[in-house]
């Protein structure tokens, strides 16, 4: 049966204020141009009406009427998206979810929590220290008022995922809107009342995982806490030779001493000190500041993980490494108030968001470890070599079965020369990290499409039949992992 | 009063620490006492990391490198210059090799009394952003969040 004809802006927001009343539909010009843009480089485009869901009975509704009339949907909730994901590239709808924004649920001794859309970092930080101060939960270095379901769906990262993974793998299931407008509930829920995990039922929560909202609209999501720690230091560690930088890393991610360990590159500590765009490195400064976090509720446990970790600082040392000694956060907060911002999560760091001109991207992998030096020492030249700063961020995750490679970019979006600069740049990043074998994670469209004929064929067969069999018409967010199949 | 890295854009991180750290110091009676009439040039090394401080007039410039005559100077690696920084004792790491003078060591008075001074209250930030410190009783301690 043919498609019907798209109806026009002003007869589908009739048809939608009619559903859900008028003061959830926006049109206005201001908008549709802020929900059509992002931070990052990829073009905007606006859509043709914003509606602000406030219930699972809104979503559906909206998929209902975007469904018959073959409209595309796209969903959102901070817009903060670092892949130019939630860009409405062919107009229609975008469905912001941030009004849902209940924490339905924190079950203690099940250790999860259920979680609508708009749930920021800081609703979780601020309800587990006022009323579970026993449990934890993972934070990312995105801004407190961003959204941890969207988070997870997007496989981000966390300051507890060298212990427990990427997020996706933290989900125990989600109530989800199809295309259709049905519900479906995945994990263990789907069968019993409880919602503690996604074992053993089949796993139709990763339809959802990495799609991109692609597949259904992600209503709730149960996601797992974990313990809290009494004690916890941060130490960081600065060190002037990437190689023996991460052989260090990587000695430590294996002995189970740490909850987290990152690096991040001389230029985002300029940053932080007010520097537009830090280019000069003194030849005797250190290239990576290296942190570790060590937590533990037992004081005997925290003293064996630090002699643990000052004893395989000292064999690096020994090896040749050339390191400072261990500094603690709190000192380095003392000598400088800015660093609060590496101190505690969520996070707050304002001197990415607030780079003249607004413009902030990368690329960020997840990959091989083995692979981490080359990657890092390959993605700092080529930014160098192009005039930006080599920000370089790197995280082991899963007991360092995989690691973070992300190479980020702040840039003056005003500046047309400097965007068309900065895509080109990121086409060489990404081109790099995929020679070393990472995968861009919250793959961006032009990603997929630019590498599309490396995928392999059944995978783009497998992955085109599910889309096709949730979302026949293809209304959700489309664009995103069009790969032909 | 007041200290500026004069250029910025060839600045190291250490001229960055500097700049906040002195800033910060000079604002605080004790520290406005230890650099009250100062005319010098001093040369700090952190780690092959050369800085070029000129006080005069009671304002601090911090020049990258080394940036013409200097009158007196320290040589250490950041972690120990950073120590100082924070109010620790320069006598020990002295005494050990960690922290070289060179020059007149008198003259490096002003600058290591600066470096020293307390921070005025409002620069301390307001709660300590982990814990670490041992119990007085198994227990003892609450949770501090993630």
């Amino acid at each position: 049966m043919p498609a019907p004809p798209r109806p026009d802006a002003d007869a589908l927001a009739s048809l939608l204020a009619e559903k859900l009343g008028p003061g959830q539909v926006l049109r206005d010009a201001d908008t549709l141009r802020r929900y059509g843009e992002d931070l990052t480089e990829v073009p905007g485009h606006p859509p043709d009406l914003v509606v602000r869901a406030h219930s699972t009975a809104d979503v559906q509704a909206v998929v209902r009427i975007a469904n018959e009339h073959r409209v595309p949907v796209v969903p959102v909730v901070a817009g903060l998206n670092v892949g130019g994901l939630a860009i409405p590239e062919h107009g229609g709808i975008v469905l912001d979810l941030a009004a849902m924004n209940r924490i339905l649920e924190v079950n203690e001794a099940d250790q999860y929590m259920i979680v609508e859309p708009g749930v920021s970092w800081a609703d979780v930080r601020a309800k587990l220290d006022r009323d579970h101060p026993a449990l934890r939960f993972g934070y990312s270095f995105s801004p407190p008022h961003t959204s941890v379901l969207c988070n997870c769906l997007m496989d981000g990262l966390t300051n507890l995922s060298l212990l427990h993974g990427s997020t996706g793998d933290w989900i125990n299931g989600v109530e989800a809107v199809l295309a259709d407008g049905s519900i479906l509930r995945t994990g263990a829920h789907a069968l019993s009342p409880a919602w503690c995990t996604n074992s053993p039922m089949p796993d139709l929560t990763g339809l959802f995982v990495n799609f991109q909202g692609s597949t259904g609209i992600v209503t709730r999501m149960s996601v797992q806490v974990w313990p809290n720690r009494k004690f916890r230091e941060r130490l960081f560690v600065l060190a002037y030779d990437i190689d023996q930088a991460y052989a260090f890393v990587k000695r430590l991610m294996r002995e189970e001493v740490c909850d987290d360990i990152g690096g991040v590159t001389w230029p985002l500590m300029k940053l932080l000190f007010g520097q537009a765009r830090p280019l000069y490195r003194d030849p005797a400064e250190p290239l990576v500041a290296l942190y570790f976090d060590i937590a533990s509720n037992f004081w005997q446990a925290m003293t064996a993980k630090k002699e643990i970790f000052a004893q395989l600082l000292a064999e690096a040392r020994a090896a040749g490494g050339r390191f400072e000694d261990p500094l603690d956060i709190r000192d380095l907060v003392r000598i400088e108030p800015r660093f609060v911002a590496f101190a505690d999560f969520p996070t707050r760091f304002d001197f990415l968001l607030d780079h003249p001109g607004g413009g902030l991207t990368w690329i960020g992998s997840y990959g091989p470890t083995s692979q981490w030096e080359a990657g890092i020492k390959a993605g700092m030249r080529i930014m160098e070599e192009r005039g930006f700063p080599p920000i370089v961020v790197t995280r082991p995750m899963a007991g360092g079965h995989f690691g973070v490679l992300r190479l980020i970019t702040v840039f003056d979006k005003r500046d047309e020369a400097e965007v068309r600069r900065v895509r080109a740049l990121n086409e060489a990043l990404a081109d790099l990290v995929l020679e070393k074998g990472f995968v861009p994670y919250k793959t961006p469209g032009w990603v997929v499409r630019r590498h599309a004929k490396a995928l392999d064929p059944g995978f783009v067969r497998v992955l085109g039949a599910v889309r096709n069999a949730l979302d026949p018409n293809r209304i959700l967010n489309p664009g995103r992992w069009e790969t032909g199949g | 009063m007041g200290v500026k890295c004069v250029s910025p854009e060839r600045s190291s991180l250490v001229s960055f620490f500097l700049e906040s750290l002195l800033g910060r110091k000079l604002a605080t009676p004790q520290g406005a006492r230890a650099f009250a009439g100062l005319d010098r040039v001093f040369l700090l090394d952190a780690g092959g990391v050369k800085t070029t401080l000129r006080c005069k007039g009671g304002t601090i410039e911090i020049h990258p490198g080394e940036a013409g005559a200097w009158d007196a100077g320290i040589s250490a690696d950041l972690a120990t210059l950073l120590a100082v920084g924070l109010g620790g004792d320069y006598l020990w790491p002295v005494l050990s090799g960690r922290l070289r003078l060179r020059g007149n060591p008198l003259l490096l008075l002003p600058l290591l009394g600066l470096l020293r001074a307390p921070d005025p209250p409002a620069a301390r930030p307001a709660a300590a952003p982990a814990s670490s410190t041992p119990p007085a009783a198994p227990g003892a301690a609450p949770h501090s969040g993630s």
